[in-house]
């Protein structure tokens, strides 16, 4: 059943505890409702023009030496057009620094609020959401790290990949990677934040000396390791076809860029994934190893993907009044009020429509209420 | 990836019968595994394999499964990602092999087959050092394959299908309280008020043999299936997941979930995964 449920003697909206009167749950369901319209109204110019239908495989193995995992991959993948129009679909690795068990936390820790700010954030450009996410995300472990003696010095890399109509954008902190593999040809897009390749940049050390340096490991950038952080920024047009590979050190100590291409581009994503793990297990395993394979398998016009929806669309707002108010419906479009938070309010006849403040006696749903708790520590 | 499948060779082989349609759930699923508010590493893992041949589709499907470790220190950690990984290396390797009378393995002793090798391996593992003795780990397993669900099931994680609207356990969990109160040995308000029940009667990797429940379920279009740990079902109600897993999109859903039990207290690892699926499309067509 929705939660937008007008009708109170029917709605069992999650959350609601008994103490909450009929009378405001029925203000609850008009606030929603007009919410919802002026949402959408808003969305409508701001569909994708294409959505990327992607194929992902993801894999994270503690390698054969340690014997605890620091890696971690996280994504997450909206269905709604606005959101993906706005957002994008995210696919994050971070490899976590620190003795005993900090380096997962900060890992872990990271990406949860990595996700929960980026998607939060209400900035119509992606770009300044993601920096101003990572710049968040970095404050709260570099608090946490020097609250906590024992944890100071817990940090993580991050490789982030947006994936937003035919633009990929990725953001790079650390000595994790990002790849595209396109026509079998594997081209490394990010620059470790390491010592070696710095050398290496300045014409110190060739290639061949930084792989075999024995501080290799050593990274000059790191989320939570500062007060502050300067991720970097690539973005690249992606074509039907391409594979994208997010990966920790493990795996690049350990395959060769022309291997890596070679088994990602003749197997599926997950069996790709399984490989790419193995052989780096079978070749030492120094480190713990963690990998994502995202195919691009097709740039979908939006009616394609979501012909449901746009049928939808044609009826307007009534037809997602109609979708919320019915409990039958899998219509991704009963998210579009979980968006709310996304949406600045219109102006209606050059007077400042006064943003609806979030009803009383009632759990809030959407974003807020996925994110925004400041519970993702 | 290359092959184009005749279903009609299919038919004519034997692999399946003329009347189920040669179809694969597409399928869009979201996952998330969290440490919880208390512990501070994750014992709990899930993993999934998508093959995208064909042939390998049509007898083995896509897999998912979550896994909760447990043993001392991180070596629950070691058992869940053994288990998994040895589970899908086992499941697909020997996808086209026959029986002796030439007929196909079937999904379900695949299965089996594939969660003993896991058993042995994990076990294998604990036996080398006296310090890993004990570790082990559930297993909840999903394999879509054809317009059938075959899932199999070893310790308290479960599964749950969510059809027109409604949600059903589809597991039954192996745990003490559980099967008491199957046996009618402890009331319904016992069991839920027990304080024993975390105690689990069948696991990987603790004996020398393990035999997993198998269940089979038929693919709907628009079905949902949530997979979760212990950690999620302590402290959300079956009706909530329902409404979660219902409203929003996977990754959205099991954000959603794994938040509100953290709320909740959140005092052990937290697993979800949402497997939503999208439509019922032809093999290969």
């Amino acid at each position: 059943m929705s939660e937008l449920n007008a009708n109170p003697g029917t709605s069992s909206s999650l959350g609601d505890s008994g103490d909450v009167q009929e009378s405001e749950r029925e203000t609850t369901a008009k606030f929603a409702r007009e919410e919802l319209v002026r949402g959408w109204r808003e969305y409508e110019a701001k569909m994708p023009r294409v959505i990327p239908l992607l194929k992902f495989a993801a894999k994270t193995d503690m390698g054969q030496v340690r014997e605890n995992n620091e890696d971690k991959f996280d994504f997450y993948e909206p269905e709604v057009p606005a959101i993906l129009a706005a957002r994008g679909s995210l696919f994050a690795v971070g490899d976590g620094i620190g003795g005993a068990l900090a380096g997962q936390i900060a890992s872990e820790m990271m990406l949860k609020n990595l996700i929960a700010l980026y998607y939060d954030h209400p900035s119509p450009d992606l770009k300044v959401a993601l920096r101003e996410a990572i710049e968040q995300t970095n404050e709260k472990i570099y608090t946490l790290a020097q609250m906590i003696p024992e944890r100071a010095g817990m940090g993580t890399t991050l490789t982030a990949a947006v994936f937003i109509e035919d633009r990929v954008v990725i953001a790079q902190v650390g000595d994790s990677r990002a790849y595209l593999i396109r026509d079998r040809t594997p081209r490394q897009i990010t620059h470790d934040h390491s010592w070696v390749e710095e050398q290496v940049r300045a014409g110190v050390l060739t290639r061949y000396d930084a792989e075999m340096s024995p501080f290799r490991n050593v990274i000059t950038r790191s989320i939570g390791a500062a007060p502050t952080i300067q991720p970097d920024f690539y973005e690249e047009q992606t074509r039907v076809g391409d594979i994208w590979v997010l990966c920790s050190d493990g795996l690049t100590g350990h395959v060769h860029d022309e291997e890596m291409a070679r088994i990602v581009s003749s197997h599926a994503p997950s069996e790709a994934a399984r490989q790419l793990v193995e052989l780096a297990n079978a070749h030492g395993g120094r480190d713990n190893i963690t990998v994502i394979v995202i195919s691009v398998r097709d740039l979908l016009p939006v009616p394609t993907y979501h012909s449901a929806d746009l049928a939808a669309a044609e009826n307007g707002a009534q037809a997602i009044i109609n979708a919320a108010t019915q409990p039958a419906s899998f219509s991704p479009l009963a998210n579009v009020p979980e968006t709310g938070s996304l949406v600045q309010p219109a102006s209606v006849g050059g007077a400042p429509v006064p943003p609806v403040s979030p009803p009383q006696g009632r759990p809030r749903t959407g974003w807020r209420r996925l994110f925004g708790r400041g519970n993702t520590g | 990836m290359t092959d184009i499948l005749d279903p009609n060779e299919l038919i004519k082989a034997g692999l399946i019968q003329p009347e189920e349609a040669p179809v694969r759930p597409e399928i869009k699923f979201g996952a998330k595994t969290d440490m919880g508010m208390k512990r501070e590493n994750n014992e709990d893992k899930f993993d999934f394999y998508e093959p995208d041949d064909p042939k390998v589709l049509s007898q083995r499907g896509s897999l998912y499964a979550v896994c909760d470790g447990m043993g001392g220190a991180a070596y629950g950690q070691i058992a869940s990602e053994h288990a998994l990984n040895t589970l899908i290396e086992a499941y697909y390797k020997y996808y086209n092999q026959l029986n002796l009378d030439g007929t196909p393995i079937d999904v379900e002793t695949a299965l089996k087959n594939a969660i003993l090798v896991a058993n042995g391996v994990v076990r294998n593992y604990a036996s080398k050092r006296q310090e890993l003795s004990g570790m082990g780990t559930t297993l909840t397993v999903t394999a879509f394959v054809r317009n059938r669900v075959y899932i199999a099931q070893v310790g308290d994680s479960r599964a749950y299908l969510i059809r027109d609207e409604q949600i059903r356990q589809v597991t039954l969990d192996h745990s003490l309280v559980e099967e008491w109160r199957r046996m009618g040995r402890i009331s319904e308000e016992e069991a839920a008020r027990a304080t024993y029940k975390n105690v689990i009667t069948r696991s990987i990797g603790t004996q020398s043999t393990v035999e997993p429940d198998i269940y089979i379920e038929l693919v709907k279009k628009a079905d949902r299936w949530v997979l979760c740990t212990d950690g999620l079902t302590a402290y959300l109600q079956d009706e909530e997941i329902r409404q979660i897993a219902l409203k929003s999109c996977p990754s959205e859903a099991v954000w959603e979930m794994v938040n509100l039990a953290k709320e909740r207290g959140g005092h052990d690892n937290i697993t979800a995964m949402v497997i939503w699926v999208r439509d019922l499309v032809p093999l290969a067509a």
